[in-house]
C-alpha cells in the first residue's frame, strides 16, 4: 500500500517541485515579467482577472461543446449507416481520408465569410474537428467484431440488426469512448484555433489580446484556465464511460483486465 | 431422448452427399478445400474427424454448419436443408476460441444464444446449466475472471441451452493444456451421454478421436478428401482408464496407418 501511496503523489510532487524551480529561477535571475513570470504572480494575476476568465470560458465552453457534440454525434451516426450500407461506405470514406489530409483550420476565414463573426463558424470549425476520430473508432469497433461472433450469430440465424444491438455496437463502446477522447482534445484545440480567427470572445480571443498587448502574467492566467477546463471536461467523459461503457466498468473493479481505452487520455 | 416422436428422432441424422468446396482467390486462381465427399452420420452418433491441416475438416464442418456454402453437392439433417436446420436453429457450434461476450456475465453467455433463438432459458435453467458444466456459483462472474477450461464450459453450456438437434464442434478444447482437456474430455461425455445429440467432433489429437467416438473419420490434404471411416468398438460409458487401454491405443495407431497412407502434412498441426 505505501508503494500506491507513492505513486499517487509523484505526479502532485513533480508539479510542485517544477514550480519552486520556476519560482526560483525568477526570484533570483530577475526575468522581464513580459517574457517570464513567475508562479505566485500568475497565480495573483488569475484571482485579480477571473470574472473575466469565467466569461471567455463560458464562450468557449459553449463552442466548444455544441462543436463536440454536434462532430460526435455525426460521426457515430455516420460510422453506423456507413457500416450498415456498403455502398455508402463505399462513396463516403475515400472522400473523408482525403479530406484529412486538409487543414480543417485552413477553412475557418471562408467560414467566416459565410457566417460571420460568432458562435456558428466556431461550433462549425469544432464539430468538423471532432467528428473524424469519433467516425473512425466506432467504425474500427464495429469491424474488429470476431469472426467466432459472426459464425455463432450466422448458426443462430440471428438477423441484422439483432447482430448489431446484441454484439457489434456493445462490442464497439470502448473504441467509441477512446474517439470521443481525442475528439475533446481536438475540440479544445479547435475551439481555440477559431476564436484566434473568427471571434471577439472566448479564451482564444482572449490568448491574442494579452499576447498583442504584452501582458504575459495574464497570458498564462489564460493558459491555466484552459488546462482546467480540459481536465474538468476530461473528467466529464470519464464519469459518462463509467455508467456507459462495459470495459471501464470492469477494469473499475479489476486490475487484470486491459486498458484499451487509454491512447485517448495520452492525448490530452 | 426416448419420449421424442419417431420422426423427430431421424432430425438428428447427417447426410453429406457428393459435397466439395472450391475456394476462389482473387486473381483467380482456385483452391480445392475439400473433394467431392459422401459420409452418412447416424443419429445421435459421435463421429469425430480428424486429419492433417488443410484437409478440409474444418471446411466440412463448416459446410455441415450451413456457415459456407458447398460448391458442389448437398447436406441433409433428417429430412431438411442444413439451411434449413439452420434457419430452425437446431444448429449448436463449438470453436477452439470460446467466443464469450467480455460484457456479459457466465449467466447472460449461457442464455445469449438461445434468446436470439426465442428459447430463452429462465434463471433457474441457467443454474442448471451452469452446474451440468460444472460451474455452479459462477453466474454473475464476467468471462475474464475464468480460466480457459472454464470459458470453454461456458461456451458449451451456451450451446446446449439451444438444445440443437446437431452439436458441430471444431477443435473445442484445441487451445487447452493436455490435464485440462483430458478432463473436459471426460465432461463432454457424461453430459452428451444425458441427451445423446449428434456430435460432429473436429481434432487434431489421434487418441481424444478415439477416446470420445463411436467413429472416426480419416481425412487427408490436398486435396481433401475422406481416407478411412473406423468404428471404435469401445464399449460406454468411457473411463479415463480406456484412454491408453491396449485397444485405444491400437484404435489410434491403426488411424495413424491411415493418415500415413494419405499423406500430407503432418497432423499434430492445426487445420
Amino acid at each position: 500500500m505505501a508503494r500506491s501511496l507513492l505513486d499517487r503523489l509523484a505526479a502532485p510532487a513533480l508539479l510542485l517541485g517544477l514550480l519552486l524551480l520556476w519560482q526560483v529561477y525568477v526570484w533570483t535571475a530577475h526575468p522581464p515579467e513580459f517574457i517570464l513570470p513567475g508562479p505566485i504572480v500568475i497565480a495573483q494575476t488569475f484571482v485579480d482577472i477571473l470574472p473575466a476568465l469565467i466569461r471567455h470560458t463560458t464562450v468557449t465552453v459553449v463552442a466548444g461543446g455544441l462543436g463536440f457534440v454536434a462532430g460526435s454525434v455525426i460521426g457515430l451516426v455516420l460510422a453506423v449507416v456507413m457500416s450498415l450500407v456498403p455502398p455508402v461506405r463505399s462513396a463516403i470514406y475515400p472522400i473523408i481520408i482525403g479530406s484529412q489530409t486538409t487543414p480543417k483550420i485552413a477553412f475557418a476565414p471562408l467560414l467566416l465569410v459565410w457566417f460571420g463573426i460568432g458562435l456558428l463558424p466556431k461550433v462549425i470549425i469544432v464539430a468538423l474537428l471532432a467528428f473524424f476520430p469519433v467516425l473512425i473508432n466506432t467504425l474500427v469497433g464495429l469491424d474488429t467484431t470476431d469472426r467466432g461472433f459472426t459464425e455463432l450469430l450466422r448458426s443462430v440465424d440471428a438477423g441484422r440488426w439483432e447482430s448489431y444491438r446484441k454484439v457489434r455496437l456493445p462490442a464497439s463502446i470502448p473504441f467509441i469512448f477512446a474517439g470521443l477522447k481525442l475528439a475533446l482534445t481536438v475540440s479544445v484545440i479547435g475551439a481555440i484555433i477559431a476564436e484566434w480567427v473568427a471571434s471577439n470572445e472566448g479564451l482564444g480571443f482572449l490568448l491574442l489580446f494579452y499576447n498583442a498587448t504584452l501582458r504575459t502574467p495574464e497570458l498564462f492566467a489564460v493558459l491555466v484556465a484552459l488546462v482546467l477546463l480540459t481536465s474538468v471536461a476530461f473528467g466529464i467523459l470519464v464519469l459518462i464511460e463509467r455508467v456507459f461503457s462495459w470495459e471501464a466498468r470492469l477494469n473499475a473493479g479489476s486490475t487484470t483486465a486491459v486498458r484499451t481505452s487509454a491512447a485517448g487520455e495520452a492525448n490530452l | 431422448m426416448s419420449e421424442r416422436p419417431a420422426g423427430s428422432i431421424e432430425s438428428g441424422a447427417i447426410f453429406i452427399d457428393d459435397v466439395s468446396v472450391t475456394y476462389r482467390s482473387p486473381d483467380n486462381s482456385s483452391t480445392v478445400a475439400l473433394a467431392p465427399t459422401s459420409i452418412f452420420i447416424r443419429p445421435h452418433e459421435f463421429v469425430s474427424i480428424v486429419g492433417p491441416s488443410g484437409c478440409g475438416k474444418t471446411t466440412l464442418l463448416k459446410a455441415i454448419a450451413d456457415l459456407i456454402q458447398p460448391t458442389s453437392g448437398g447436406i441433409c439433417v433428417g429430412d431438411r436443408s442444413s439451411d434449413e436446420v439452420r434457419r430452425a436453429r437446431q444448429i449448436g457450434v463449438m470453436f477452439q476460441d470460446p467466443v464469450l461476450l467480455p460484457w456479459k456475465t457466465v449467466a447472460g453467455n449461457i442464455e445469449f444464444l438461445a434468446a436470439i433463438a426465442r428459447r430463452k432459458p429462465d434463471r433457474r435453467q441457467v443454474a442448471e446449466l451452469a452446474d451440468l458444466v460444472g460451474l455452479p456459483g459462477y453466474l454473475e462472474r464476467y468471462p475474464h475472471e475464468l480460466s480457459g477450461g472454464m470459458k470453454q464450459r461456458v461456451a458449451i453450456a451456451r450451446t446446449l441451452a439451444l438444445d440443437p438437434d446437431l452439436l458441430l464442434m471444431d477443435e473445442p478444447f484445441g487451445a487447452l493444456d493436455e490435464i485440462t482437456r483430458h478432463y473436459m474430455n471426460g465432461e463432454l461425455l457424461r453430459i452428451w451421454s444425458g441427451n445423446k445429440k449428434t456430435v460432429v467432433f473436429v481434432t487434431h489429437s489421434l487418441d481424444e478421436a478415439v477416446f470420445m467416438s463411436d467413429r472416426v473419420i480419416v481425412m487427408s490434404a490436398s486435396p481433401g478428401r475422406v481416407v478411412a471411416d473406423v468404428e471404435v468398438d469401445l464399449e460406454r460409458p468411457r473411463t479415463d482408464d480406456m484412454r491408453y487401454s491396449d485397444r485405444a491405443v491400437a484404435l489410434s495407431k491403426r488411424l495413424h496407418e491411415h493418415l500415413k497412407e494419405g499423406g500430407g502434412s503432418p497432423w499434430h498441426a492445426r487445420s
